[in-house]
């Protein structure tokens, strides 16, 4: 088990070559529909929080904190990673236009890139870090934070804007880019 | 008002201007710097003895012809060009420029790239090559924040020591550097988080917006990728 901030800085990182792989004309498509994840994942977690929590009493009747916090955890990681996944192998909105030509073109990219990497790292870390770390229990990853990941921590894309209401903004003032054309 | 407010305002200046010479000069040029600014420090950083032996090299070159010229002269003032084999010039490099001088060297160098980097970029690409926008801007912020380690512990000794509380110290090598930066940023910025208060989302999601969308507008018209 490495540390935490290795592990999810190697998903940004993956995540930063996969823009650079792709140009950041797809990318931007697929940093809104990031984006529109998190913002749905937080809209619903208060109130689906307690359906879920009736569902594990109903199913497992059990008082096992730390594996309620894993299925918790697991429902929002999983739900996520679905979202993303069809984001990647799908359509996603483009915008129209074309990219900048090298070496310009591949720095957007990887900036793009490298956004949709801490989104995405940041949210899996976050769910992990609100949850208290249950893949731990698992053994998959090390939940003792280095002086580093508790820094971190707090700059986590859902610690800086905790409310889905900012998220708003860059959905909504893409979407208006987006129809204009 | 807190203590740190007016370091704050002070930093905000700072990364307004170099913001303004971002977007003035335009991307290219912008990234030409970064990338010969950030490049070129470590690279010096982790070679010093080779910018001391390369300028050694140099002033070599220039003492050599400089001995010469000066040969020369007295020979022809004594009426012989074959000289009396006394070397006239015996100063060399090696007497100007000795080991502990490879950061100073360094330094140097990297001013001196850094500076023709920035005339060169001015002269040598043209303004359609470099446009300007809020990227440009934002790789000038850069270029801004990483000058503030590099120069500032340098420039700490032509400030009075009244009211200078907080300059780190440069650091050693890259590492020292890094550290540099990250303390520079945390201060910098952190002071500037902490100031924003409850507004903190808000702007987090407004800066995030402006990033995207000028990216978004890099995009050129009249193709569809």
């Amino acid at each position: 088990m490495g540390l935490i901030e290795v592990y999810f800085g190697s998903i940004a990182g993956i995540v930063t070559m996969i823009g650079l792989a792709q140009g950041y004309a797809r990318e931007l498509g697929r940093s809104m529909i990031i984006i529109v994840a998190i913002f749905l994942l937080l809209y619903v977690q208060d109130r689906l929080n307690p359906i879920l929590d009736s569902v594990w009493r109903m199913v497992f009747s059990a008082e096992d904190v730390g594996a309620q916090q894993l299925f918790m955890s697991n429902f929002y990681l999983v739900t996520f990673v679905i979202i993303i996944f069809a984001g990647y192998a799908g359509r996603v909105i483009t915008f129209s236009g074309q990219q900048w030509p090298m070496p310009q073109g591949a720095i957007l990219s990887c900036l793009v890139g490298a956004v949709n990497g801490y989104l995405i790292s940041g949210s899996l870390w976050y769910y992990q870090h609100i949850y208290g770390y249950p893949l731990s229990n698992l053994g998959w990853i090390n939940p003792d934070l280095s002086p580093i990941a508790q820094e971190l921590v707090r700059y986590l894309p859902q610690n800086i804007m905790p409310s889905p209401s900012p998220w708003v903004i860059p959905i909504a003032i893409l979407l208006l880019m987006r129809v204009r054309g | 008002m807190s203590e740190s407010t007016p370091s704050t305002v002070a930093f905000v200046f700072y990364v307004l201007l170099f913001a303004w010479v971002g977007f003035r000069r335009g991307m290219f040029r912008e990234l030409l710097v970064l990338v010969v600014s950030v490049g070129g420090f470590f690279l010096l950083q982790n070679n010093q003895g080779l910018a001391l032996e390369i300028i050694r090299q140099v002033l070599g070159i220039v003492f050599a012809i400089v001995s010469m010229g000066a040969k020369l002269l007295a020979s022809l003032r004594a009426g012989s060009t074959g000289g009396n084999g006394e070397p006239v010039y015996t100063l060399g490099p090696s007497d100007w420029l000795s080991d502990a001088d490879q950061p100073t060297v360094s330094f140097l160098v990297w001013s001196g790239v850094l500076l023709f980097t920035y005339l060169l970029t001015n002269k040598a690409i043209p303004d359609n090559l470099s446009s300007s926008g809020l990227l440009a801007a934002m790789i000038g912020v850069g270029n801004g924040l990483f000058y503030i380690p590099t120069f500032a512990p340098r420039l700490i000794a032509f400030i009075p020591e009244v009211g200078v509380t907080s300059v780190a110290s440069p650091g050693t090598g890259v590492q020292g550097l890094l550290q540099s930066v990250t303390d520079m940023m945390h201060d910098g910025f952190g002071d500037l988080w902490v100031a924003l208060g409850p507004q903190q989302p808000i702007l987090a999601a407004i800066a995030l917006t402006v990033l995207l969308v000028a990216v978004i507008s890099t995009l050129r018209r009249g193709g569809q990728t």
